[in-house]
């Protein structure tokens, strides 16, 4: 593939990775200002 | 040949960088956004209990029955906290004529003279004459100002007790604090379970919204500005509630809750005062109030009968 191609696709792909990572994010802190004090302590990792 | 040398570093390159933002999710939703998804319904989420179970005249149900003379006439509008649906729900079957109570759809409806909006909602309700009596913790003081700006003066009548837990993750090795570091904890000086014996994470302070009934009592005990930790979030949680509600209303098998001074929340040391932190949890009324049967529900609670309800629901009485 030439160069111009890959440099598209990989901009493509880090957007997409950029764009889904913030939307995660953003999820993650709604479902946080709803979640149950104990179901968010009884999911922690350990 | 180079043509396949690049082509092969091409798509490696993309392979990686593909691989790093898939690794990057799934590390964000395991870590942080799972914790956050309730187990519970929507509608249980905003109310924090299951109010269908707790129907003080359906054909199942886990209320206390025990009979009394029902009241005539103007019967008082009644609301409450969450953790206290089962006692003055009791209270509701005790004295309550059966049609005086409507629920339809997963919610009472306006004319039923049982209510159900947990806290906050119970207090802005007596204060703004929706409800006449409220069975919570006492009231933060924006509830107590919310009551004075419009003319209302609350009376609370305390009617049982109960222990203020902390809760933790069940894999959290501590066990116990002491009333300091549990002060310490929450007003920032102490920010790591290794300085409490525990692993070597950052303690995250979790809270509940302003002017729930536990964030209340907590706010009071603190008596200072809760301070929570920036990097608690990556860190191990604690958080706290009233006894019963943890132990009867949720059963979760995930979460304990910690001895205070070495003296665990159960309802032998509640009673005995052994666990430093018991508060009353209250009937709230209007002062001035001028509906009878108010009084009637009052001397009720107070009863013998009454005071039996609060000990069979699972609570220590007055």
């Amino acid at each position: 593939m030439n160069d111009t191609l890959f440099k598209r696709i990989l901009m493509i792909i880090f957007i997409v990775g950029i764009v889904s990572v913030i939307t995660l994010l953003i999820i993650t802190v709604i479902l946080y200002n709803q979640v149950s004090m104990i179901t968010f302590i009884e999911k922690e990792v350990w | 040949m180079d043509n396949k040398k690049t082509l092969f570093k091409q798509i490696a390159t993309i392979i990686a960088v593909v691989t790093f933002i898939v690794i990057t999710d799934v590390f964000i939703y395991f870590v942080f956004t799972n914790r956050c998804i309730n187990d519970f319904s929507s509608q249980m989420q905003a109310k924090s209990v299951e109010v269908d179970e707790y129907l003080p005249f359906a054909k199942e149900t886990k209320i206390v029955k025990k009979e009394a003379k029902k009241l005539e006439g103007d019967l008082p509008r009644i609301d409450g906290a969450a953790a206290l649906v089962p006692v003055f729900n009791s209270f509701v079957y005790s004295l309550y004529p059966e049609e005086s109570v409507k629920y339809v759809d997963g919610d009472f409806t306006s004319d039923s003279a049982l209510q159900y909006h947990n806290t906050r909602g119970a207090y802005q309700g007596i204060v703004d004459g929706d409800v006449d009596i409220i069975f919570c913790a006492g009231p933060n003081k924006e509830q107590v100002q919310y009551g004075l700006d419009k003319g209302i003066e609350l009376e609370l009548t305390p009617i049982g007790r109960e222990a203020f837990v902390f809760l933790v993750n069940s894999n959290n090795p501590v066990n116990n604090l002491s009333m300091k570091q549990l002060k310490d904890i929450y007003t920032g000086k102490i920010t790591n379970w290794k300085d409490v014996g525990g692993a070597n994470r950052p303690i995250n302070v979790v809270q509940r919204n302003k002017g729930s009934g536990s964030q209340t009592a907590l706010e009071k005990l603190i008596g200072e500005d809760i301070k929570s930790n920036f990097f608690g979030p990556l860190g191990a949680s604690i958080g706290f509630s009233f006894r019963f509600y943890v132990e009867e209303l949720t059963k979760h098998g995930h979460i304990k809750m910690l001895e205070l001074n070495n003296v665990y929340p159960n309802k032998e040391n509640v009673q005995s005062e052994a666990y430093p932190i018991v508060s009353n949890f209250y009937a709230v009324t209007r002062k001035g109030e001028t509906n009878p049967n108010v009084q009637k529900v009052l001397d009720f609670v107070l009863s013998p009968t009454g005071q039996d309800i609060i000990e069979e629901v699972g609570y220590v009485k007055k």
